[in-house]
């Protein structure tokens, strides 16, 4: 893959997660799941912080690589 | 000393601590309005990030999200935190970073001044900081009224509502009219720091003398079950749960006062790395503060309506020492102090300089601020004393005015041919979409007031634009 290539891609790739998570947090927890992971940790709070690790590497995605190309004076 | 003597000892020396940052910023080079206002658009990352998380964390969250957990279980994390771990950094890149670059090269300091000058008509101005000023009162009111429970339940009554109040918009009103941008900033990263470390350090300490976390949180499943999921009726249907994600996503860049803390970032660097650290802040003070609100129905079970509100300070009461409910007061009066003094400057800024935009000199603007800082602070207490509802109930009437500016913040940047009749008409039909939404929508709508008027906000400013002429560009003509 040539290099001129690798932000663009992942300025898509930021896009499409982004999407996907904003799916994500509306779909996935309609599941009135009451069981406790580990012994303690609900089922929708455990869901809800490997969301935030997933949103966590996006948003590191979006200021590394899609802030750099947005260099672009405002109007 | 007594238990009384202890906490009020701590919440005095907190208060002499944060006068005393006041003073110092006030005595470092304020003699220009924009150092006052935006502490001369020079700070960096650690303090923009503290300046930040102190602006957006209010009573909302230290106290209204555990009272609104109490009711609602764990899936309030999911309904209010993590949607905007993820909304806020990106409106930050998508609204903050272009609206940073433009006040720069524009030279504007305040959020209305932006707008008055990139539409060149200074009645825009005026417009939005009407908008601002009728949403972030009641906003305030939240914070005060943080402060009035609390007070209210760690001296078991004996400091009036009214008396707490007052204080507290008393000792910010000090401060902030000393120290300006640069001390409330300041200050921030002090009343961050002692809320988030002392929420952190409150969770472990409750949970030890529960008998760990996982005792607690199994005590609670058994004896509330319904508190460990996420039920499918009311707020958590998806579209009230779709519409408050999208509300409380977007208003946080459309507070003014946020918004201003992001002119005043040194650099684009600082910007991008407050966003990579905001979710740790998140995660570190909600998860914590949902979970007092769950564990609270074991010592509490008969909290009703609004009372829920006081569960986090009467959880400390029970079970940490008087020392400890000295800091809990404190880092509640730091969550309200860091988000009021930026609300109390932003609002005060923007009337000296856009709206009584005739009085000249850096001087005379200051002046005029700081009398300003204190009518606020007068209207906020009048209101705060009535008690007209539940925190979260006024915070989230004042989030959804705050997102019908949302189409023209993010257009206004991102779209050259967005005009000022197109702004004008979104942020007027956007708020009376949401009147006419609150007044006369069904109580289970699918969607909250806030969508509605986020969606008539958004048609009203694509179909005028591209029914007027373009706008005239900074320069063709003087201000109207």
């Amino acid at each position: 893959m040539p290099d001129r290539e690798t932000p663009r891609r992942l300025r898509a790739g930021f896009w499409v997660a982004t999407f996907a998570l904003t799916l994500a947090h509306l779909l996935r927890f309609q599941h009135g799941d009451e069981a406790l992971y580990l012994g303690w940790l609900p089922a929708d709070l455990a869901f809800r912080i490997v969301w935030i690790a997933a949103a966590t590497v996006v948003i590191f995605v979006m200021t590394s690589v899609s802030w750099r190309g947005d260099q672009g004076e405002s109007p | 000393m007594s238990d009384a003597s202890l906490i009020l000892s701590v919440v005095c020396v907190y208060f002499v601590v944060v006068l005393g940052i006041g003073v110092a910023a006030g005595r470092r080079n304020v003699t220009t309005a924009e150092d006052y206002f935006l502490a001369g658009r020079s700070v960096k990352t650690l303090v923009l990030f503290m300046a930040l998380v102190g602006t957006n964390i209010t009573p909302f969250v230290l106290m209204g999200i555990p009272g609104l957990s109490y009711h609602r279980g764990v899936g309030v994390f999911g309904q209010n935190a993590s949607i905007i771990v993820l909304g806020i950094p990106l409106s930050i890149y998508l609204i903050g970073l272009p609206s940073w670059r433009r006040a720069r090269a524009l030279g504007a300091v305040t959020p209305a001044e932006l707008y008055a000058k990139h539409f060149n008509a200074r009645w825009f101005g005026w417009l939005v900081f009407t908008v601002y000023f009728i949403f972030t009162v009641p906003y305030m009111v939240t914070a005060v009224s943080g402060v009035g429970i609390a007070v209210d339940t760690f001296s078991d009554g004996k400091v009036s509502f009214e008396s707490a109040a007052a204080g507290i918009l008393l000792v910010t009103l000090l401060y902030t009219s000393l120290g300006g941008m640069r001390g409330t900033m300041w200050t921030n990263v002090l009343q961050g720091s002692i809320f988030l470390t002392f929420s952190v350090v409150a969770f472990f300490l409750i949970a030890d003398v529960r008998g760990g976390v996982a005792p607690t949180m199994r005590a609670v499943a058994s004896a509330h079950p319904e508190l460990m999921s996420v039920p499918h009726e009311g707020p958590f249907r998806l579209g009230p749960w779709a519409s408050w994600g999208l509300g409380i996503s977007l208003c946080v860049i459309a507070f003014p006062h946020m918004l201003v803390r992001i002119f005043a970032a040194q650099d684009e660097n600082s910007l991008k790395n407050a966003c990579r650290l905001y979710p740790a802040a998140m995660v570190l003070l909600w998860i914590p503060c949902v979970l007092f609100g769950v564990w609270g129905t074991l010592d509490f079970p008969a909290l009703a309506g609004r009372a829920s509100d006081a569960v986090f300070p009467l959880l400390v009461e029970r079970h940490l020492g008087p020392f400890a409910q000295g800091v809990a007061l404190a880092s509640i009066l730091a969550a309200v102090m860091s988000t009021l003094d930026a609300q109390m400057l932003t609002l005060s800024s923007m009337l000296t300089r856009d709206v009584l935009s005739r009085v000249r000199g850096d001087r005379q603007q200051i002046l005029l601020g700081r009398s300003f800082l204190v009518v606020l602070a007068a209207i906020t207490w009048v209101i705060a004393i009535r008690k007209p509802a539940s925190i979260f109930s006024i915070a989230a009437l004042s989030f959804s005015g705050y997102v019908t500016l949302i189409p023209t913040m993010f257009l206004s940047m991102r779209w050259p041919a967005f005009t000022r009749t197109a702004a004008t008409c979104s942020i007027v039909v956007g708020n009376v979409a949401l009147v006419a939404s609150h007044l006369w929508g069904p109580a289970d709508a699918a969607l909250l007031p806030v969508a509605w008027a986020l969606l008539a906000g958004t048609l009203a400013a694509v179909i005028t634009t591209t029914l007027s002429s373009p706008r005239p560009r900074p320069g063709d003509a003087t201000n109207a």
